[in-house]
């Protein structure tokens, strides 16, 4: 089994087609669907968790990026940046999912990638920056 | 047995004095008495760190030629006070860029400035002059490091809250966007604000070591105790052994800004309130006697806050409180409000109070910071 969350950025030539639909006939894969959003420039983006046999995972993956659709697998940086983070845990208080949790020992920060859901309830509960949207973490840590 | 400050400033330099965090004495008092406490114990080192409206700093931008008076001048877009002498002008935390746009992402302030000009950053000056005889420039610009800056002393008229509200919003409605976050409506969510047994003021309840002059650990370097911060109000209910079940001392503190680090400085923005700037401060407690002891063991169990309502009795000053809760149920992540569970938002960051305690600790320890006597009390609980 493979867990894999990733980020689609569907092109404006690519938003009008049933991307995921064609996917899951083409792919026995599991689809969770986070977050999507299309943005003024009529481009669409999609957060979602991808579970399957390892290589239907790779190939699913495969078969979106050869149809023209951006794949990004979030690096660990990904929406909390751990150098501005000063560890107070507001975001850990709005967390609806437990992605966001402060360690009982060390009262340290902890984020879970695996459980975000990408609800952005966060982003305005950290007065630090140090969480960003989906859109923020493209534009700064760019395509693959 | 009674201890002087001299003589614990003397096992300091011998690097015999045995310091522990406020956290850790919790346990020693707990396992063995105020009294053994006493005995075995010469420092308790307290932190905190969280937003601190009350703050700003005092810079000195040095003469230009020809000189210029400063009537009104902005740094990096944020508006600083220039009514004091030529090229002196006073940043505050609050102070928001002008022009600026209600996106999270544009919200920068004072706090901002400064954090900035603690990782070195450069920052913008504009400058308007009143065009005198004597200081005829009118327009300045210039780009300004806090290496050059002559002088950049942190100057904050309140600090270190001795306790602090709760802030639900009670109402059915809407949420309400307040400078403790965003509380959703009917009680949902519960935010609080305090270092609780670890926090300065609430280890030393009655201000018996803390007062003015005390050399402390600010923003990362070393500050004083200038004068009771403005709003200190000493006279507020109080439990049993003395703690304040609600806001009471605060303290206005100083020190030499070029001394302290980002780490212990940060520009905060808090999205439909405004910004500030968080800060961490720390300040050792001599265990002078049993009684000290006793108030340095204080456990979040013991120290209790009141929950306002922020959707209307805070903005009315009403004064109405809702009940009260102990910070070690707050910590805990949630409380029970009119028989519900509530979920707690922390704005104070416990991970860093322990920090500065834990820095402020090592300093003592290797005899690098030694315990001041305040040169006059804070105004206490019977002096009004």
């Amino acid at each position: 089994m493979r867990q894999e969350s990733a980020i689609l950025g569907f092109p404006r030539s690519l938003v009008g087609d049933p991307m995921i639909s064609r996917l899951l006939r083409a792919f026995p894969v599991e689809v969770n669907i986070l977050h999507a959003r299309i943005d003024q420039k009529e481009e669409g983006r999609l957060f979602a968790v991808f579970s399957g046999e390892d290589q239907v995972v790779g190939d699913a993956l495969d078969y979106l990026r050869t149809s023209g659709v951006q794949v990004i697998i979030p690096e660990s940086d990904f929406i909390w940046d751990p150098d501005l983070c000063v560890h107070c845990g507001a975001c850990a208080g709005l967390c609806p999912s437990g992605a966001f949790s402060i360690d009982p020992e060390s009262f340290e920060v902890r984020f879970d990638l695996g459980k975000c859901i990408a609800c952005d309830l966060c982003i305005d509960g950290c007065y630090y920056g140090a969480i960003e949207t989906i859109e923020e973490y493209i534009a700064r840590a760019g395509g693959e | 047995m009674a201890k002087t400050l001299q003589q614990i400033n003397e096992k300091i330099g011998r690097g015999e004095a045995v310091v522990v965090t406020a956290e850790e004495m919790t346990e020693v008092v707990r396992e063995q008495g105020a009294s053994a406490a006493a005995e075995k114990v010469d420092v308790v080192t307290t932190g905190t760190f969280g937003p601190m409206c009350s703050s700003g700093a005092l810079l000195n931008i040095g003469h230009t030629s020809p000189r210029i008076n400063l009537s009104r001048a902005w740094l990096n877009g944020v508006p600083a006070y220039c009514g004091i002498a030529a090229v002196d002008l006073y940043l505050g935390a609050t102070a928001r860029r002008e022009g600026n746009g209600a996106s999270r992402t544009t919200d920068y302030g004072g706090g901002h400035v400064i954090e900035d000009l603690l990782r070195g950053r450069e920052i913008a000056l504009r400058a308007e002059g009143h065009g005198t005889d004597c200081y005829p420039l009118r327009h300045h610009e210039a780009v300004l490091t806090l290496a050059e800056l002559r002088n950049a002393t942190l100057m904050n008229p309140r600090n270190c809250y001795q306790n602090y509200n709760v802030a639900v919003n009670a109402s059915s409605d809407s949420p309400v966007r307040t400078y403790m976050g965003t509380l959703l409506p009917e009680m949902e969510n519960a935010a609080y604000c305090s270092a609780g047994q670890l926090s300065p003021l609430l280890n030393d309840p009655a201000y018996r070591t803390i007062g003015i002059g005390t050399r402390i650990f600010l923003g990362g370097g070393r500050g004083y105790v200038s004068f009771p911060g403005t709003q200190h109000s000493p006279e507020v209910s109080r439990s049993d052994k003395g703690v304040p079940v609600e806001g009471a001392g605060t303290l206005a503190v100083t020190g030499d800004l070029k001394t302290m680090s980002a780490d212990f400085v940060r520009g905060v923005s808090i999205p439909g309130y405004g910004v500030s700037m968080a800060l961490g401060l720390g300040i050792p407690i001599p265990v002078l006697d049993e009684q000290v002891a006793e108030s340095t063991g204080v456990s979040d169990e013991d120290i209790v806050a009141p929950v306002v309502d922020y959707s209307r009795s805070y903005p009315d000053l009403s004064g109405e409180v809702l009940g009260t809760v102990s910070y070690a149920r707050l910590r805990s992540g949630t409380i029970e409000l009119e028989g519900r569970e509530v979920r707690t938002v922390p704005l104070s960051s416990y991970q860093r109070a322990r920090e500065v305690a834990e820095i402020l600790k090592a300093w003592i320890e290797r005899g690098d910071f030694l315990l001041s006597a305040p040169v006059e009390p804070l105004p206490g609980v019977s002096a009004g």
